[in-house]
């Protein structure tokens, strides 16, 4: 591992910024039905709220009551950090930081899948076998009601920018957005709008212009909305904000009509996993039907199989937006976001436009994260 | 002659040989063009991914900057998505941005002004890396620094194997096209000698007519091998008819004579009569009889296929065999029979005619007339010597009393075929037999001379 | 002595019978090889001497004294053949012949050539030619009947030219014979022959000279 120990601590340094949204230290162990002796033992460790995955893993043990599960939720950052140093003590490893999860598989870290498990999964929803994608999860607008009074909802990027610009003074300081600077998330969405359209550095601009708020999680800007002293939420993780919003009638859900990113969370089992036979079994189902309605029933997550239709499924939102929905190809492009040069140009580039039409100054502390 | 011996089979074996050698280079051949023909394709891709990496290099705060295009990473992925690495160094060859440290060439100028390729195996993985050596431009420092890009072998390998099965059902069909032909072209070439065999089989086995068949060349060569036996045995069987003709010409004449005397002296009553007819009937008959043994000789000398068993012999033992065999007859006879040998043995390659040329030449002198014969062993040459105190053989005659039939001395005991027998044997052993004046005074000396010993 | 004689030409055979006979041996003759082999093919077959032609009808000459070889080594065996050439000889004694004579031969050479066999293979105690008389077992001569005493290496010399009489012996076998290869040279044998020659009636027994090889002792000369 010496050669990659300066990748390695860049990415950790990276990490150090990815939004804390998976709360550290939380664990589960599902113990195995019957005999001990006989128990499979299955090691998980994810950065995915064990609200959101208990569910499939009840689904899940109650399907293989032999497995024995014990789940470790941990930040993306030391998910990655623990994996490192100990790349043989999981079965499976699951985070929504693509980049990060494809910078591993990419060199090498995890274990191809049989060829029978992936045949009816979608080629664009895994690498080489190895890295599965296995969730939906759209980057979503949130709006207070109170926005009616100013102006019309937005319904798309478009739409948005043409309220930020028109309604400037109204909306100075009640408009939220991830800090690409401290937040992985942020700094994900950012490089992917920005290749993705011209117009998104007039929108920070735009942001700039009514001193749009930048906050590290999306639980954060859900604690905005909710008491009021925000009207817009813009880029929010939809999976966590779905059931925020549907409890609470003063908020909204927009999905963009022109285009909206799509995240999907990511997992592969080590090519050195303690207990591959289980790792696997996990993984098929994780990629089932069942699994996946589980997803889409039960959790906020958003199941990705192609055959699953309904609420919570990729089908029903690809139905509704179509084309818009964009998620960033499981590929090599992803590790760009890693590269050192290349994010500190587009933060470099992010502060220029967002302070362009801003008529106050950034805060100190926000302009020194940017290394 | 062992079964494995097949004409067929040998030349099928080395004719295969050399096609599954020549086979197994296609293959070598075919299994590194498409490694090369694979690179090359898919080295285009690291090309144009450096090239689009070192494009976006530049100058920046005073240090190296890239942008990082993720279009050249995808393009390093291609279908097979290959796992990707890429690096930027400076001058220095220190490491600027990239996903690996990729290992750069020690010798970094040959990387210089261009792209290089090679095969590294890094952390495990079996990668291509090309790295590009490319200048800031525009720039008064020109600084140089390195782009390396990295992918696996997949796509290659796969694409390797998709060119090599191509190339495959060419080489199999052609070694297939070619192992048939070669079977045919055997078949075909050795039908001649089926025929030649034919030939042979179906002859009467009495014929010793020359072959005449139509063959390729090689088998021309047989037959007339063949036919060349064939004309040799014609002479043989020539040769023995003549002695046939000979023996019965020169044999009727003696048997017309002892019949005549019988006839005549069964007509008569006395005794004495009788007793000297009987005297005349023994003397020509035993004539006769060693006219017929002379005969015989005399034809497998002549014969012109027969060869002595050569094997080495003292002339010594020769001597005193013949002394040995003849002293009884002679004694008999009132001829005193001697050897005059020498101590040390004296070795000639000779087989036992030479001891029939001895009871010849004996016999020859005994018959005309010598009371002493002598027989000496000789060297430097190797010589064996007959000498009597008979009347001897005036030098004029030499050369004519060797010819068969003539009889230098006017005598009726001898057929005259001795001297001729005993000179024909000295040819086949390579020897030279001349006739002289004995040292005894009158008589004759004959001397065969050996040449020297080679042994 | 009884003579085995195998010989398919009636008028040869004739005349052997007859000559044999009227030597004193009893003959028995056969006319081919097949008879002959299943003549000789007992080792009891008391015959003492077989003159055997070669050109034989069935079973050839060569071929019944192979066969007889196998389990006979001891008796003599002479050969008569038309077949004339010395090669037949040397196979002939290859084969274990003990002498050989071809056709024509005289008659009295044959006489001889019996004689000489006959003399060498006896199984009696007693060599006898003209007045001479050897006891083998003691190597005391007699002449005439009397006593002949000599001395020892006399003795010797005579009994074995006596062994060999009508034929010439080598001196070399001379030296190895009489005188148990003791270094003796070619002058001291014609020392001793000298000596006894002159012991010899010379008008009924004569030791000739055979020049250039050796000796012969020959009865009624």
């Amino acid at each position: 591992m010496n050669r990659h120990s300066l990748i390695d601590q860049m990415l950790l340094a990276l990490l150090c910024l990815l939004p804390i949204h998976a709360i550290g230290g939380q664990a589960l162990h599902l113990p195995a039905d019957g005999d001990p002796e006989q128990a499979r033992p299955l090691i998980i460790h994810a950065a995915l709220d064990l609200a959101h995955v208990r569910p499939l893993l009840n689904a899940f043990h109650r399907r293989h009551p032999r497995v024995d599960i014990v789940y470790r939720n941990l930040t993306t950052l030391s998910l990655h950090e623990r994996f490192l140093g100990r790349p043989e003590e999981v079965d499976v490893m699951i985070s929504s930081a693509m980049p990060w999860q494809f910078a591993l598989a990419n060199a090498g870290h995890a274990r191809p899948l049989d060829d029978a498990i992936l045949a009816d999964w979608p080629a664009r929803a895994h690498w080489r076998r190895e890295l599965i994608a296995f969730t939906f999860e759209p980057i979503v607008m949130v709006v207070h009601r109170d926005l009616a009074q100013i102006a019309a909802t937005p319904n798309n990027h478009g739409e948005l920018l043409a309220l930020l610009l028109e309604h400037r003074q109204e909306l100075k300081g009640r408009v939220a957005s991830y800090d690409p600077m401290r937040s992985g998330a942020g700094y994900a969405y950012a490089m992917e709008e920005s290749r993705r359209s011209p117009r998104y550095w007039d929108l920070i601009a735009a942001l700039g212009g009514v001193d749009a708020r930048l906050m590290d999680t999306t639980a954060e800007m859900l604690d905005g909305l909710e008491e009021g002293h925000l009207l817009i939420g813009y880029n929010l993780l939809g999976s966590y904000a779905a059931p925020i919003v549907e409890a609470n009638p003063e908020l909204t859900l927009i999905i963009p009509d022109d285009y909206a990113l799509v995240t999907r969370r990511l997992a592969f089992v080590p090519r050195r996993a303690p207990h591959p036979d289980t790792a696997t079994l996990f993984m098929e189902y994780l990629m089932s039907r069942q699994g996946q309605r589980t997803l889409a029933e039960e959790t906020s997550l958003g199941a990705l199989h192609p055959a699953l239709e309904g609420p919570g499924t990729a089908t029903e939102l690809r139905e509704r937006f179509g084309d818009a929905l964009h998620s960033p190809r499981l590929g090599p492009g992803l590790l760009v976001g890693l590269d050192r040069l290349k994010r500190q140009a587009l933060l470099a580039r992010f502060r220029r436009e967002f302070q362009r039409e801003s008529s106050g100054v950034m805060d100190a502390e926000t302009a020194t994260t940017a290394d | 002659m062992k079964a494995a011996h097949s004409l067929y089979g040998r030349l099928l074996g080395w004719l295969t040989l050399p096609l599954l050698t020549l086979g197994a280079l296609l293959l070598l051949q075919a299994w590194l063009e498409a490694r090369t023909t694979a690179d090359h394709a898919y080295d285009r891709l690291l090309e144009a991914a450096s090239l689009a990496i070192a494009e976006q290099v530049q100058r920046q705060d005073d240090r190296l900057w890239l942008d990082l295009p993720p279009a050249a990473l995808e393009m390093l992925a291609g279908d097979a998505q290959e796992r990707v690495f890429y690096s930027l160094s400076d001058q220095q060859g220190r490491h600027i941005t990239g996903n690996a440290s990729l290992p750069l060439p020690s010798d970094r100028s040959a990387a210089d002004g261009g792209l290089l390729y090679r095969d590294i195996d890094w952390q495990g993985l079996r990668l291509r890396q090309g790295i590009r050596r490319s200048r800031l431009e525009g720039w008064q420092s020109g600084e140089s620094f390195d782009v390396s890009v990295a992918h696996t072998r997949e796509g290659r390998d796969a694409l390797r194997f998709e060119l090599l099965r191509g190339n495959l059902a060419g080489i199999l069909g052609m070694g297939m096209l070619a192992v048939v032909t070669l079977l045919m072209a055997l078949r075909a070439a050795l039908r001649p000698l089926t025929r030649l065999r034919h030939a042979i089989r179906t002859r009467d086995p009495r014929t010793l007519a020359p072959l005449d068949l139509d063959l390729p060349r090689e088998l021309a060569e047989l037959r007339e091998t063949l036919n060349g036996l064939l004309s040799r045995m014609r002479r043989v069987r020539a040769n023995q008819e003549r002695f046939i003709g000979d023996a019965s010409h020169q044999l009727r004449t003696p048997l017309a004579g002892i019949s005549a005397r019988a006839e005549l002296a069964l007509r008569q009553t006395q005794p004495e009569r009788w007793r000297a007819a009987l005297e005349t009937i023994h003397s020509t008959s035993e004539n006769t009889a060693r006219l017929a043994m002379q005969l015989l000789s005399l034809t497998r000398l002549a014969n012109p296929e027969y060869r002595p068993e050569l094997t080495p012999v003292d002339l010594n033992d020769c001597a005193r065999q013949a002394v040995r065999d003849h002293w009884m007859t002679c004694h008999q006879a009132g001829v005193d029979l001697g050897a005059d040998c020498l101590a040390p043995p004296v070795h000639v390659a000779a087989d036992w005619q030479l001891q029939e040329s001895l009871a010849n030449l004996i016999d020859n002198s005994r018959r005309y007339g010598a009371s002493r014969i002598t027989l000496g062993v000789m060297t430097h040459p190797p010589r064996l010597v007959i000498e009597d105190d008979g009347p001897g053989i005036p030098a004029d005659q030499h050369l004519l009393i060797l010819r068969p039939f003539h009889r230098g001395r006017d005598d009726h005991e001898g057929s005259g075929l001795g001297l001729a027998i005993a000179d024909g044997i000295a040819r086949n052993h390579g020897a030279r037999l001349s006739l002289g004046d004995s040292a005894m005074g009158s008589g004759l000396r004959v001397e065969i001379r050996f040449p020297e010993a080679s042994q | 002595m009884k003579l085995l004689l195998v010989e398919d030409d009636a008028l040869l055979a004739d005349s052997l019978l007859e000559l044999l006979r009227g030597g004193g041996h009893r003959v028995e003759h056969l006319n081919d090889g097949d008879t002959a082999l299943a003549r000789l093919a007992s080792a009891e077959h008391g015959v003492d001497l077989i003159l055997l032609d070669l050109n034989l009808p069935g079973t050839g000459g060569l071929e019944v004294l192979e066969a007889l070889r196998q389990h006979d080594p001891e008796t003599p065996v002479l050969i008569l053949t038309a077949r004339g050439a010395v090669e037949d000889r040397v196979r002939g004694l290859d084969l274990g012949a003990d002498d050989y004579l071809g056709k024509p031969f005289s008659l009295d050479e044959l006489e001889a050539r019996v004689r000489a066999l006959l003399r060498r293979h006896s199984r009696t105690t007693r060599l006898s030619l003209g007045p001479l008389e050897l006891d083998v077992t003691t190597l005391g001569f007699t002449l005439d009947g009397d006593p002949f005493p000599l001395p020892p290496r006399e003795q010797r010399l005579l009994a074995c030219l006596l062994r060999h009489a009508g034929e010439p012996v080598d001196k070399s076998r001379l030296a190895e014979q009489a005188f148990s290869g003791e270094p003796m040279g070619d002058n001291a044998i014609e020392v001793y022959v000298h000596r006894l020659r002159k012991r010899l009636p010379a008008e009924r027994l004569a030791l000739r000279t055979v020049r250039g090889l050796g000796y012969l002792l020959e009865g009624d000369p």
